[in-house]
């Protein structure tokens, strides 16, 4: 989209404007690097694809496009401008929407006092694990010592027990306790003491399903002639028709035809098309940068507008102060919202998505233990939304009951089951780990015989393996990842100890709004099904007159 | 006892259930589609490491609405056995004690495309009748629904289910018996097993399955 923008506007930069991202196909992509390192591309468009391991020449300026949601990283992007020796690097933050404006001038301030995220590498991945494992019996192999010592010598298997090691190990090679029974199907067998992957199927697999991001089916993108340009999700596919027209690797394509994975397509002529999307993960607002935002809102609060990016967002801010108010540092505010769609409670923690997530199913979960009540939840970075068919209560949010720090482990175990996160989570692990298979890129997925929904695996775990290791790095890395125990802890404290500012809204304000339409939501029910069931309604489609 | 909402249909009464059985009242006849018995060892014969213990769950749950109605019929809508098994030993063994604990029930098998695939149903079963489509009074019994209109069908394959909302972004998508002009869909009987959204029309009566109860939308 940029990519096409900015030809539009530079006509003159067609053949020296470059394109990068992680669904184009290796050969564009190297083409892009390559121009890059020799200097013959006035510009590149990007995504982290570019952030670590390729190497070329500092830039002369970096584009931020939207929040860089971490310090950090907004330093080691622009870190790739500055062609000499202490020359200053430089990037420009360039907004997408109104609220990153505040985001940009938080971390424009983080930078200046020198506060910077610690670094948090990811902890026991164990399906990361097997994939490894079974990696290198496809290479030269390995003898299991050799590997259990490499592998503690590492942040991420520093604590890997012995046991369960050989639970990794077991897995991949007999299948546990499923496989004892088919010798014939070992992923990687022992031979002198030496483990060897020899399947040929399993090593094609093994190679097709490591290292993608996406979690939909890939989709491989190719011209009538044949030429490849990449992949799309299967979802943005099926809402294609022929003739539409979409962008993709810079250019205007038109659909032609799809058969089995792959998508036929045209140049096209055509001045605009859909974009596809990505599902993948989104980087959350980080600790330091929340903590900076509040910062900036509690200035804006008392009339304090000093920067341009905050002047520039001053308009909605005072809008946010007449419908309801701008939240101080020491302010919960929690707006109370009824429309067609139910009632609605905004709180606004400013944690980073992934925090409020877990503030979202915990405070839903208690809400939902003393009574029948049924409750939807969105989030952003700077807060959450509870959204019910019916009145949700006021008083455990006014005796600040539910903030209580009793407990909490319990709570957020129990509410990690309730909003279902561990089945969600357990998704990307059964894909890594090779229980779910992404299907060929351009070819069908190998024989619907063997093809189920993590969501159906994970019911089979769940009733008759319980114990199975994959399962509980589901719920850890929930936890730990996710829910950042501690952040909870301080977070629900700090709420306790904050001035309660409970108001009911007119008008959805420009804090909540963008939370309100937000799609993906999780539940957390303590109703029947039967119950919510009868409460819903199925639309009919009108017969089609033959 | 659980009383359970009945569906008339050609002046027959129908009874579906929450564990995607369907109970024909003048016939006696329980009719239960899409099984996919053993499927999962089908995955562990083919690398995949899942638990077993499905199959057994199944027939289990089978013989309690067995039990409970005591029919003098059963018919299996096709897709009775996922798919070709070459250890099967243990699933013969536990199909045999199933049969030998409802001996007395007429049992038929309408058989579908992995029916096919998968070669005859092992014996254990002791099938009355196995054909692919199967006509009982002025109903027949298939396992795709290609319904020509001449008489009622009922049949499976599709594994249907309906995505239903409601306010406060409540939102479901559930198995369903979906009874349209000219014949009925059946939803999948096995646990293991998948879905598929279909958008009924005006024309259509669906019952979906809400948790232990069918509630009709």
């Amino acid at each position: 989209m940029w990519f096409q923008a900015i030809l539009e506007a530079r006509p003159d930069w067609v053949g020296r404007l470059g394109l990068h991202h992680g669904s184009l196909n290796r050969s564009e992509r190297d083409r892009a690097e390559q121009k890059l390192r020799n200097g013959g591309l006035k510009g590149v468009v990007c995504t982290s694809s570019l952030d670590l391991g390729v190497d070329f020449t500092p830039v002369d300026l970096v584009l931020q496009i939207g929040s860089p949601k971490g310090i950090a990283r907004l330093i080691q992007r622009a870190g790739r401008s500055g062609h000499r020796p202490l020359e200053t690097s430089r990037v420009i933050c360039v907004p997408t929407h109104a609220l990153e404006l505040m985001e940009v001038a938080a971390a424009r301030r983080s930078v200046e006092l020198g506060l910077i995220e610690p670094r948090d590498p990811v902890v026991l991945p164990l399906d990361l694990l097997t994939q490894h494992l079974v990696s290198t019996a496809l290479g030269d192999g390995f003898y299991p010592e050799k590997m259990y010592r490499e592998l503690t010598k590492t942040h991420a298997f520093q604590s890997l027990t012995r046991q369960q090691f050989d639970w990794v190990l077991n897995f991949v090679s007999t299948g546990g306790s499923s496989l004892k029974a088919y010798p014939e199907f070992r992923k990687i067998t022992m031979k002198n003491g030496r483990y060897q992957a020899t399947d040929k199927k399993i090593a094609a697999r093994h190679r097709m399903n490591i290292g993608t991001i996406t979690a939909d089916a890939a989709i491989l993108v190719k011209f009538v002639n044949g030429r490849r340009l990449g992949s799309v999700e299967e979802r943005f596919v099926s809402k294609l028709k022929r003739g539409d027209v979409f962008v993709f690797a810079g250019r205007m394509l038109e659909f032609v035809r799809i058969k089995d994975m792959t998508l036929w397509v045209r140049k096209s002529r055509s001045p605009k098309g859909a974009v596809p999307q990505w599902m993948g993960g989104r980087m959350p607002l980080s600790t330091e940068l929340a903590s900076a935002v509040r910062d900036q809102l509690d200035r804006a609060a008392r009339g304090v507008f000093d920067s341009p990016e905050m002047n520039s967002l001053r308009p909605i801010l005072e809008l946010q102060a007449s419908w309801s108010l701008i939240p101080k540092k020491k302010t919960l505010l929690i707006e109370k919202y009824v429309s067609r769609d139910g009632y609605h409670l905004f709180i606004f923690p400013f944690e980073g998505h992934l925090v409020n997530e877990g503030l979202g199913a915990l405070l839903a979960y208690r809400l939902t233990r003393s009574i029948p009540l049924t409750l939807s939840i969105a989030v952003n970075d700077y807060g959450l939304e509870l959204l019910s068919d019916r009145e949700i209560p006021l008083a455990p949010f006014e005796d600040l009951s539910l903030f209580s720090t009793d407990r909490l482990l319990e709570d957020i175990l129990d509410s990690v089951n309730a909003a279902e996160m561990g089945r969600r989570q357990f998704r990307e692990i059964a894909r890594i780990a090779g229980l779910v298979f992404q299907g060929y890129p351009g070819r069908p997925k190998s024989s619907g015989q063997i093809q189920a929904s993590s969501s159906l695996l994970y019911n089979v775990f769940q009733r008759f393996e319980p114990d199975n290791l994959l399962l509980e790095q589901s719920t850890r890395e929930i936890l730990e990842r996710q829910l950042e125990f501690h952040r909870l802890d301080r977070s629900l404290d700090r709420m306790a100890r904050a001035d309660l500012h409970l108001i009911e809204t007119e008008q959805i304000t420009p804090l909540a709004f963008p939370i309100m339409v937000n799609r993906l939501r999780t539940r957390v029910s303590s109703e029947r099904l039967a119950d919510r069931v009868r409460r819903m309604l199925l639309k009919l489609e009108k017969k089609a007159n033959m | 006892m659980v009383k359970y909402k009945e569906a008339s249909l050609l002046g027959q009464h129908l009874i579906p259930h929450p564990d995607k059985t369907l109970f024909w009242r003048e016939e006696q006849l329980l009719i239960v589609a899409d099984p996919h018995f053993g499927k999962t060892q089908v995955f562990r014969e083919n690398g995949i490491p899942i638990p077993g213990g499905t199959t057994g769950d199944d027939l289990e749950r089978l013989s309690y609405r067995l039990d409970q109605l005591q029919p003098r019929k059963l018919l299996f809508l096709g897709d009775l056995m996922h798919g070709r098994i070459e250890n099967q030993t243990y699933l013969n063994h536990l199909i045999d004690k199933w049969r030998r604990r409802h001996k007395n029930v007429e049992l038929f098998l309408a058989s579908g495309n992995h029916d096919l695939r998968s070669g005859d149903p092992p014996h254990q079963f002791q099938f009355d009748h196995v054909a692919k489509e199967i006509k009982i009074g002025s109903f027949v019994f298939k396992h795709k629904p290609t319904f020509d209109g001449l008489f009622y069908g009922f049949a499976g394959h599709l594994h249907p289910a309906v995505t239903i909302t409601g306010k406060g972004g409540m939102k479901e998508t559930l198995s369903c018996f979906c009874f349209g002009p000219q014949g009925a869909l059946l939803p999948a009987f096995g646990s293991f097993t998948g879905n598929q959204v279909i958008r009924p029309t005006t024309e259509d009566r669906v019952y979906v399955v809400a948790g232990d109860e069918v509630v009709e939308m």
